[in-house]
Protein backbone atom coordinates (compact mmCIF):
# COMPACT_ATOMS: atom_id res chain seq x y z
CA UNK A 1 0.00 0.00 0.00
CA UNK A 2 1.54 3.33 -0.89
CA UNK A 3 1.79 5.98 1.50
CA UNK A 4 -0.86 8.37 0.64
CA UNK A 5 -3.79 5.41 1.04
CA UNK A 6 -1.78 4.27 4.13
CA UNK A 7 -2.71 7.59 5.52
CA UNK A 8 -5.88 7.83 3.92
CA UNK A 9 -7.11 4.10 5.76
CA UNK A 10 -5.59 5.66 9.15
CA UNK A 11 -7.48 8.68 8.92
CA UNK A 12 -10.60 6.40 7.51
CA UNK A 13 -10.44 4.57 10.86
CA UNK A 14 -9.72 7.58 12.83
CA UNK A 15 -13.44 8.87 11.97
CA UNK A 16 -14.91 5.89 13.21
CA UNK A 17 -12.53 3.55 14.93
CA UNK A 18 -13.29 0.06 14.17
CA UNK A 19 -15.32 -0.55 17.83
CA UNK A 20 -17.36 1.97 17.50
CA UNK A 21 -18.45 0.59 13.46
CA UNK A 22 -21.22 -1.64 15.06
CA UNK A 23 -22.53 1.17 17.09
CA UNK A 24 -22.53 3.64 14.28
CA UNK A 25 -24.21 1.11 11.88
CA UNK A 26 -26.78 0.39 14.69
CA UNK A 27 -27.41 4.38 15.55
CA UNK A 28 -28.04 4.75 11.44
CA UNK A 29 -30.44 1.93 11.43
CA UNK A 30 -32.00 2.87 14.14
CA UNK A 31 -32.14 6.56 13.30
CA UNK A 32 -33.49 5.92 9.71
CA UNK A 33 -36.12 3.97 9.94
CA UNK A 34 -37.21 5.70 13.50
CA UNK A 35 -37.31 8.85 10.71
CA UNK A 36 -39.26 6.32 8.25
CA UNK A 37 -41.66 5.23 10.78
CA UNK A 38 -42.68 8.93 12.37
CA UNK A 39 -42.77 10.51 8.87
CA UNK A 40 -45.42 7.87 7.49
CA UNK A 41 -47.62 7.89 10.41
CA UNK A 42 -48.33 11.15 8.73
CA UNK A 43 -47.93 10.60 5.15
CA UNK A 44 -49.29 7.92 3.07
CA UNK A 45 -47.87 7.97 -0.32
CA UNK A 46 -44.02 8.34 -0.87
CA UNK A 47 -44.25 11.17 -3.38
CA UNK A 48 -46.17 13.11 -1.01
CA UNK A 49 -43.49 12.44 1.88
CA UNK A 50 -41.62 16.04 0.95
CA UNK A 51 -39.17 15.80 4.59
CA UNK A 52 -38.01 12.40 3.11
CA UNK A 53 -34.66 14.01 2.41
CA UNK A 54 -33.74 14.46 5.71
CA UNK A 55 -33.06 11.15 5.68
CA UNK A 56 -29.92 12.44 3.58
CA UNK A 57 -29.49 16.14 4.49
CA UNK A 58 -28.60 15.54 8.25
CA UNK A 59 -25.40 14.11 6.79
CA UNK A 60 -24.39 18.04 5.29
CA UNK A 61 -24.81 19.52 9.02
CA UNK A 62 -22.77 16.51 10.31
CA UNK A 63 -19.77 16.60 7.39
CA UNK A 64 -18.01 19.96 9.08
CA UNK A 65 -17.99 18.21 12.32
CA UNK A 66 -17.11 15.03 11.21
CA UNK A 67 -14.16 16.45 9.41
CA UNK A 68 -13.00 18.74 12.27
CA UNK A 69 -12.75 15.48 14.48
CA UNK A 70 -9.93 14.43 12.34
CA UNK A 71 -7.65 17.34 13.45
CA UNK A 72 -9.17 17.08 16.98
CA UNK A 73 -8.66 13.55 17.20
CA UNK A 74 -4.76 14.01 15.98
CA UNK A 75 -4.08 17.19 19.02
CA UNK A 76 -6.36 15.52 21.95
CA UNK A 77 -4.86 12.03 21.03
CA UNK A 78 -1.55 13.65 21.05
CA UNK A 79 -0.32 12.30 17.71
CA UNK A 80 -0.06 15.87 16.25
CA UNK A 81 3.85 15.11 16.26
CA UNK A 82 3.99 11.81 13.98
CA UNK A 83 1.30 13.90 11.52
CA UNK A 84 3.21 16.42 11.36
CA UNK A 85 6.79 15.47 11.05
CA UNK A 86 5.60 12.91 8.12
CA UNK A 87 7.85 13.48 4.72
CA UNK A 88 5.59 14.62 2.94
CA UNK A 89 4.01 18.35 1.86
CA UNK A 90 1.38 19.58 3.80
CA UNK A 91 -1.06 19.58 1.13
CA UNK A 92 -0.67 15.87 1.02
CA UNK A 93 -1.06 15.70 5.22
CA UNK A 94 -4.90 17.41 4.47
CA UNK A 95 -5.47 15.45 1.30
CA UNK A 96 -5.46 12.21 2.77
CA UNK A 97 -7.71 13.53 5.38
CA UNK A 98 -9.94 15.02 3.12
CA UNK A 99 -9.95 11.67 1.05
CA UNK A 100 -11.05 9.73 4.00
CA UNK A 101 -13.71 11.78 4.84
CA UNK A 102 -15.15 11.75 1.43
CA UNK A 103 -14.81 7.98 1.23
CA UNK A 104 -16.67 7.49 4.44
CA UNK A 105 -19.29 10.42 3.15
CA UNK A 106 -19.92 7.68 0.16
CA UNK A 107 -20.15 5.05 2.68
CA UNK A 108 -22.56 6.66 4.96
CA UNK A 109 -24.42 7.72 1.56
CA UNK A 110 -24.42 4.46 0.75
CA UNK A 111 -25.82 2.62 4.01
CA UNK A 112 -28.81 5.32 4.16
CA UNK A 113 -29.98 4.40 0.86
CA UNK A 114 -29.89 0.97 1.68
CA UNK A 115 -31.70 1.23 4.98
CA UNK A 116 -34.04 3.71 3.36
CA UNK A 117 -34.86 1.49 0.62
CA UNK A 118 -35.27 -1.51 3.01
CA UNK A 119 -37.88 0.12 5.06
CA UNK A 120 -39.82 1.50 1.85
CA UNK A 121 -40.16 -2.30 0.54
CA UNK A 122 -40.61 -3.80 4.31
CA UNK A 123 -43.64 -0.90 3.61
CA UNK A 124 -44.88 -2.32 0.83
CA UNK A 125 -45.26 -5.50 2.17
CA UNK A 126 -47.88 -4.04 4.77
CA UNK A 127 -49.12 -1.39 2.44
CA UNK A 128 -48.85 -2.11 -1.09
CA UNK A 129 -49.97 1.44 -2.69
CA UNK A 130 -47.41 3.36 -0.70
CA UNK A 131 -45.84 4.19 -4.21
CA UNK A 132 -48.64 5.70 -5.51
CA UNK A 133 -47.99 6.75 -8.79
CA UNK A 134 -44.21 6.42 -8.58
CA UNK A 135 -42.04 3.76 -9.65
CA UNK A 136 -39.45 2.03 -8.34
CA UNK A 137 -37.28 3.15 -10.97
CA UNK A 138 -37.90 6.59 -10.32
CA UNK A 139 -37.48 6.89 -6.65
CA UNK A 140 -34.39 5.35 -6.84
CA UNK A 141 -33.12 8.01 -9.37
CA UNK A 142 -34.74 10.40 -7.44
CA UNK A 143 -32.16 9.44 -4.48
CA UNK A 144 -29.10 8.55 -6.98
CA UNK A 145 -30.01 12.30 -7.99
CA UNK A 146 -29.70 13.61 -4.58
CA UNK A 147 -26.95 11.63 -3.29
CA UNK A 148 -25.13 13.10 -6.52
CA UNK A 149 -25.78 16.94 -5.34
CA UNK A 150 -24.88 16.25 -1.96
CA UNK A 151 -21.29 14.56 -2.59
CA UNK A 152 -21.19 18.22 -5.09
CA UNK A 153 -21.67 19.75 -1.74
CA UNK A 154 -19.06 17.16 0.09
CA UNK A 155 -15.71 18.67 -0.38
CA UNK A 156 -16.74 22.48 0.26
CA UNK A 157 -17.68 20.76 3.72
CA UNK A 158 -15.40 18.27 4.10
CA UNK A 159 -12.56 21.24 3.62
CA UNK A 160 -14.54 23.78 5.86
CA UNK A 161 -14.51 21.00 8.93
CA UNK A 162 -10.72 20.71 8.18
CA UNK A 163 -10.04 24.40 8.00
CA UNK A 164 -12.05 24.99 11.27
CA UNK A 165 -10.43 21.96 12.83
CA UNK A 166 -7.28 23.25 12.10
CA UNK A 167 -7.68 26.56 13.04
CA UNK A 168 -8.98 25.77 16.62
CA UNK A 169 -5.29 25.01 16.86
CA UNK A 170 -3.82 28.19 15.85
CA UNK A 171 -3.15 31.52 16.85
CA UNK A 172 -6.10 32.96 14.66
CA UNK A 173 -8.74 31.49 16.00
CA UNK A 174 -10.70 34.45 15.55
CA UNK A 175 -10.66 33.55 11.77
CA UNK A 176 -13.27 30.60 12.67
CA UNK A 177 -15.60 32.85 13.56
CA UNK A 178 -16.29 33.80 9.53
CA UNK A 179 -15.43 30.65 8.44
CA UNK A 180 -18.08 28.95 10.68
CA UNK A 181 -20.65 31.90 9.79
CA UNK A 182 -20.37 30.98 6.17
CA UNK A 183 -20.89 27.78 6.86
CA UNK A 184 -24.27 29.00 8.66
CA UNK A 185 -25.39 31.16 6.21
CA UNK A 186 -25.12 28.42 3.23
CA UNK A 187 -26.39 26.14 4.90
CA UNK A 188 -30.23 26.36 4.10
CA UNK A 189 -29.24 26.68 0.97
CA UNK A 190 -29.51 22.79 1.15
CA UNK A 191 -32.34 22.28 2.90
CA UNK A 192 -34.79 25.34 0.90
CA UNK A 193 -33.13 24.33 -2.68
CA UNK A 194 -34.70 20.64 -1.46
CA UNK A 195 -37.48 22.19 -0.38
CA UNK A 196 -38.36 24.35 -3.13
CA UNK A 197 -37.85 21.27 -5.42
CA UNK A 198 -39.77 18.97 -3.72
CA UNK A 199 -43.00 21.16 -2.92
CA UNK A 200 -41.97 22.83 -6.40
CA UNK A 201 -42.15 26.31 -5.00
CA UNK A 202 -40.60 28.89 -7.39
CA UNK A 203 -37.84 30.17 -5.95
CA UNK A 204 -35.43 31.24 -8.59
CA UNK A 205 -31.96 31.40 -6.85
CA UNK A 206 -32.90 27.63 -5.94
CA UNK A 207 -33.18 26.37 -9.85
CA UNK A 208 -29.22 27.36 -9.78
CA UNK A 209 -27.53 24.36 -11.89
CA UNK A 210 -25.20 21.63 -10.86
CA UNK A 211 -22.59 23.04 -12.73
CA UNK A 212 -22.69 26.06 -11.04
CA UNK A 213 -23.10 24.80 -7.64
CA UNK A 214 -20.59 22.35 -7.96
CA UNK A 215 -18.29 25.26 -9.58
CA UNK A 216 -19.04 27.51 -6.41
CA UNK A 217 -18.14 23.90 -4.16
CA UNK A 218 -14.82 23.67 -5.65
CA UNK A 219 -14.17 27.45 -5.64
CA UNK A 220 -15.17 26.59 -1.64
CA UNK A 221 -13.04 23.82 -1.43
CA UNK A 222 -9.77 25.19 -2.59
CA UNK A 223 -9.84 27.94 -0.44
CA UNK A 224 -10.49 26.13 2.58
CA UNK A 225 -7.71 23.74 1.63
CA UNK A 226 -5.26 26.51 1.10
CA UNK A 227 -6.37 28.35 4.39
CA UNK A 228 -5.40 24.92 6.10
CA UNK A 229 -2.27 24.43 4.66
CA UNK A 230 -1.39 28.28 5.51
CA UNK A 231 -2.21 28.06 8.95
CA UNK A 232 -0.25 24.06 9.47
CA UNK A 233 2.56 25.95 7.93
CA UNK A 234 2.63 29.09 9.80
CA UNK A 235 0.04 29.50 12.69
CA UNK A 236 -0.10 26.22 14.62
CA UNK A 237 -0.36 26.70 18.18
CA UNK A 238 2.07 23.98 18.83
CA UNK B 1 33.63 20.04 12.26
CA UNK B 2 30.85 19.18 10.40
CA UNK B 3 27.63 20.30 11.04
CA UNK B 4 24.06 18.47 11.30
CA UNK B 5 22.22 21.98 12.60
CA UNK B 6 23.26 25.13 12.38
CA UNK B 7 21.51 28.33 14.32
CA UNK B 8 21.78 32.00 13.40
CA UNK B 9 19.88 34.29 15.96
CA UNK B 10 16.82 32.19 16.11
CA UNK B 11 13.72 33.62 18.38
CA UNK B 12 10.58 32.44 18.69
CA UNK B 13 7.62 33.61 20.12
CA UNK B 14 4.69 32.15 21.21
CA UNK B 15 2.63 35.44 21.36
CA UNK B 16 4.27 37.55 24.07
CA UNK B 17 6.24 35.02 25.22
CA UNK B 18 9.75 33.55 23.83
CA UNK B 19 10.69 30.93 23.80
CA UNK B 20 13.87 31.03 21.90
CA UNK B 21 15.59 34.12 22.24
CA UNK B 22 18.52 35.34 19.48
CA UNK B 23 20.56 31.38 19.64
CA UNK B 24 22.97 31.02 17.53
CA UNK B 25 24.97 27.45 17.56
CA UNK B 26 25.80 25.00 15.49
CA UNK B 27 25.13 21.12 16.52
CA UNK B 28 27.80 18.80 14.96
CA UNK B 29 27.20 15.97 12.70
CA UNK B 30 27.42 11.97 13.57
CA UNK B 31 27.29 13.12 17.21
CA UNK B 32 25.22 12.20 20.55
CA UNK B 33 24.00 15.08 21.70
CA UNK B 34 22.31 16.31 25.33
CA UNK B 35 19.95 18.75 25.36
CA UNK B 36 19.38 20.27 28.96
CA UNK B 37 17.49 22.51 30.51
CA UNK B 38 14.86 23.21 33.52
CA UNK B 39 11.16 23.11 31.83
CA UNK B 40 10.43 26.16 29.99
CA UNK B 41 14.16 26.47 28.83
CA UNK B 42 13.16 26.40 24.99
CA UNK B 43 14.20 22.40 24.65
CA UNK B 44 10.83 20.82 22.93
CA UNK B 45 10.48 24.47 20.85
CA UNK B 46 14.24 23.69 19.66
CA UNK B 47 13.58 20.20 18.56
CA UNK B 48 10.89 21.75 16.81
CA UNK B 49 11.89 24.13 14.79
CA UNK B 50 14.78 21.43 14.03
CA UNK B 51 11.97 19.00 12.43
CA UNK B 52 10.83 21.81 11.00
CA UNK B 53 7.56 21.45 12.62
CA UNK B 54 7.04 25.40 12.82
CA UNK B 55 9.17 28.27 12.03
CA UNK B 56 11.12 30.91 13.92
CA UNK B 57 9.57 33.90 14.83
CA UNK B 58 13.34 35.43 13.65
CA UNK B 59 16.51 33.67 11.85
CA UNK B 60 17.43 31.47 10.52
CA UNK B 61 17.93 27.41 10.78
CA UNK B 62 19.83 24.77 8.67
CA UNK B 63 19.34 21.53 9.05
CA UNK B 64 22.16 19.23 6.66
CA UNK B 65 22.68 22.77 4.86
CA UNK B 66 18.94 23.21 4.12
CA UNK B 67 16.41 25.45 5.52
CA UNK B 68 14.06 22.57 6.92
CA UNK B 69 11.13 21.64 5.00
CA UNK B 70 9.24 18.35 4.17
CA UNK B 71 12.28 16.52 2.26
CA UNK B 72 14.33 17.11 4.53
CA UNK B 73 12.24 15.33 7.16
CA UNK B 74 12.99 11.94 5.08
CA UNK B 75 16.44 12.55 6.99
CA UNK B 76 14.69 13.37 10.08
CA UNK B 77 13.45 10.98 12.82
CA UNK B 78 11.34 13.31 15.29
CA UNK B 79 9.74 11.87 18.69
CA UNK B 80 8.00 14.74 20.41
CA UNK B 81 5.80 15.55 23.34
CA UNK B 82 2.88 15.55 20.74
CA UNK B 83 4.12 11.97 19.50
CA UNK B 84 1.72 9.39 20.90
CA UNK B 85 0.94 6.89 18.76
CA UNK B 86 -2.71 6.17 17.46
CA UNK B 87 -4.53 3.97 19.97
CA UNK B 88 -6.25 1.92 17.75
CA UNK B 89 -3.87 0.42 16.01
CA UNK B 90 -2.48 -2.99 17.05
CA UNK B 91 1.58 -3.05 17.46
CA UNK B 92 2.23 -5.05 14.35
CA UNK B 93 -0.27 -2.78 12.80
CA UNK B 94 1.67 0.32 13.87
CA UNK B 95 5.32 -1.22 12.31
CA UNK B 96 3.16 -1.87 9.14
CA UNK B 97 2.21 1.82 9.21
CA UNK B 98 4.92 3.46 9.70
CA UNK B 99 6.74 1.29 6.83
CA UNK B 100 4.43 2.74 4.80
CA UNK B 101 4.65 5.95 5.39
CA UNK B 102 8.71 6.46 6.18
CA UNK B 103 10.75 5.87 3.39
CA UNK B 104 13.97 3.65 4.56
CA UNK B 105 11.48 2.31 7.33
CA UNK B 106 13.44 -0.85 8.69
CA UNK B 107 10.89 -2.91 8.99
CA UNK B 108 13.36 -6.67 10.04
CA UNK B 109 14.66 -3.49 12.67
CA UNK B 110 11.32 -3.13 14.39
CA UNK B 111 10.96 -6.32 15.04
CA UNK B 112 14.21 -7.12 16.56
CA UNK B 113 13.97 -3.78 18.60
CA UNK B 114 10.63 -5.08 19.28
CA UNK B 115 11.74 -8.65 20.56
CA UNK B 116 14.59 -6.67 22.54
CA UNK B 117 12.08 -4.06 24.25
CA UNK B 118 9.59 -7.28 25.18
CA UNK B 119 6.53 -6.10 23.19
CA UNK B 120 3.94 -8.24 21.80
CA UNK B 121 2.68 -7.13 18.22
CA UNK B 122 -0.65 -8.23 18.53
CA UNK B 123 -1.43 -6.29 21.72
CA UNK B 124 -3.53 -2.77 20.65
CA UNK B 125 -1.50 0.52 21.57
CA UNK B 126 -4.70 1.54 23.82
CA UNK B 127 -3.77 -1.07 26.15
CA UNK B 128 0.06 -0.51 26.58
CA UNK B 129 1.28 1.30 29.93
CA UNK B 130 2.77 4.85 29.92
CA UNK B 131 6.34 3.28 29.64
CA UNK B 132 5.19 0.47 26.68
CA UNK B 133 4.03 3.05 24.54
CA UNK B 134 7.26 5.10 25.07
CA UNK B 135 8.90 1.78 24.08
CA UNK B 136 6.79 1.09 20.91
CA UNK B 137 7.25 4.92 19.89
CA UNK B 138 11.10 4.74 20.22
CA UNK B 139 11.08 2.38 18.12
CA UNK B 140 8.82 3.34 15.55
CA UNK B 141 11.13 6.49 15.62
CA UNK B 142 15.18 4.30 15.78
CA UNK B 143 13.59 2.21 12.79
CA UNK B 144 13.80 4.85 10.76
CA UNK B 145 17.14 4.90 8.52
CA UNK B 146 17.76 8.20 8.62
CA UNK B 147 20.63 10.90 9.77
CA UNK B 148 19.15 12.50 12.54
CA UNK B 149 16.93 11.75 15.30
CA UNK B 150 15.41 14.25 17.72
CA UNK B 151 14.30 12.50 21.34
CA UNK B 152 12.21 15.04 23.35
CA UNK B 153 12.07 14.24 26.87
CA UNK B 154 11.84 9.82 25.79
CA UNK B 155 12.95 9.03 29.46
CA UNK B 156 10.27 11.18 31.05
CA UNK B 157 7.42 9.57 33.45
CA UNK B 158 8.05 6.38 32.63
CA UNK B 159 9.49 3.45 35.20
CA UNK B 160 12.53 2.23 35.86
CA UNK B 161 13.21 -1.22 33.44
CA UNK B 162 11.37 1.14 30.46
CA UNK B 163 14.48 3.67 31.33
CA UNK B 164 17.23 1.03 31.21
CA UNK B 165 16.12 -0.47 28.24
CA UNK B 166 15.15 2.78 26.13
CA UNK B 167 18.95 3.64 26.91
CA UNK B 168 20.10 0.31 26.10
CA UNK B 169 18.55 0.61 22.57
CA UNK B 170 19.75 4.03 22.39
CA UNK B 171 23.74 2.41 22.74
CA UNK B 172 22.65 0.26 20.18
CA UNK B 173 21.82 2.41 18.03
CA UNK B 174 24.87 4.59 18.37
CA UNK B 175 27.22 1.47 18.41
CA UNK B 176 25.66 0.22 15.08
CA UNK B 177 25.60 3.39 13.10
CA UNK B 178 26.50 6.61 12.49
CA UNK B 179 23.85 9.13 13.26
CA UNK B 180 23.03 12.11 15.06
CA UNK B 181 21.08 11.86 17.96
CA UNK B 182 19.94 14.54 20.21
CA UNK B 183 18.14 13.81 23.26
CA UNK B 184 16.21 16.51 25.99
CA UNK B 185 16.06 15.05 29.03
CA UNK B 186 15.95 15.52 33.01
CA UNK B 187 17.34 12.20 33.49
CA UNK B 188 20.82 13.46 33.43
CA UNK B 189 22.21 10.56 35.95
CA UNK B 190 20.76 7.80 33.37
CA UNK B 191 21.64 9.47 30.15
CA UNK B 192 25.01 10.52 30.91
CA UNK B 193 26.85 8.21 29.72
CA UNK B 194 25.34 8.45 26.19
CA UNK B 195 26.47 11.92 25.73
CA UNK B 196 29.43 13.21 23.57
CA UNK B 197 28.00 17.02 23.65
CA UNK B 198 25.76 18.90 25.53
CA UNK B 199 24.27 21.94 25.32
CA UNK B 200 22.90 23.34 28.37
CA UNK B 201 19.28 26.24 27.87
CA UNK B 202 18.40 28.32 30.31
CA UNK B 203 15.13 31.10 29.06
CA UNK B 204 15.41 30.57 25.94
CA UNK B 205 19.14 31.10 25.73
CA UNK B 206 22.21 29.14 25.06
CA UNK B 207 24.18 29.14 28.61
CA UNK B 208 26.66 26.44 28.14
CA UNK B 209 28.09 23.87 25.43
CA UNK B 210 30.73 21.61 24.78
CA UNK B 211 32.10 18.76 24.35
CA UNK B 212 31.09 16.21 26.73
CA UNK B 213 33.99 14.39 27.81
CA UNK B 214 35.99 17.79 27.88
CA UNK B 215 33.22 18.82 30.61
CA UNK B 216 33.91 15.85 32.45
CA UNK B 217 37.54 16.04 32.75
CA UNK B 218 36.90 20.02 33.89
CA UNK B 219 33.77 19.60 35.93
CA UNK B 220 33.59 15.64 37.20
CA UNK B 221 30.30 14.78 35.43
CA UNK B 222 27.39 16.39 33.38
CA UNK B 223 25.13 16.43 36.49
CA UNK B 224 27.79 18.56 37.73
CA UNK B 225 27.42 20.95 35.19
CA UNK B 226 23.80 20.74 35.38
CA UNK B 227 24.03 21.80 38.92
CA UNK B 228 25.92 24.42 38.43
CA UNK B 229 24.92 26.36 36.07
CA UNK B 230 21.28 25.72 37.39
CA UNK B 231 21.48 26.12 40.92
Amino acid sequence: MTAFWSMVKKDYQMIFPKKYTLYAIAVLLFSISFGFLYLFSTVTQVPNATQIHWMYTWLLFALPGFSSALIYYEWNHKTMGWWLSSPYPHWWLIATKCTAMFLRTLQILSLIFIILNVNIYLFTLIKPNILGNMSWEVLILNQLKLMGEYLLYAPYLITLGIFGGVLNFSYIKFVSIPVWFLFGITSPFFIFRRIATMAKLNWDILDTSLWIIGSISLLLTFIFFAGSIYTIKNKMEI
Amino acid sequence: MQKAVELRHVTRRYGKKIALHDVSMAIPKGKAIGLLGENGAGKSTLLKLIAGIMKPTSGEIKVFDETPNWRIRERIAYLGDLSQWYKFQRIDEAIQYAANIFPHFQIEKAKEYLDFMKLDPQRKVEELSKGQTMRLQLILCLARQVDLFLLDEPLSGIDLISREKIIDLLIELLSEREVTLIISTHEIHEAEGLFEHVILLQNGKVVKEGDAEQLRVEVGSIQKVYREVFQ
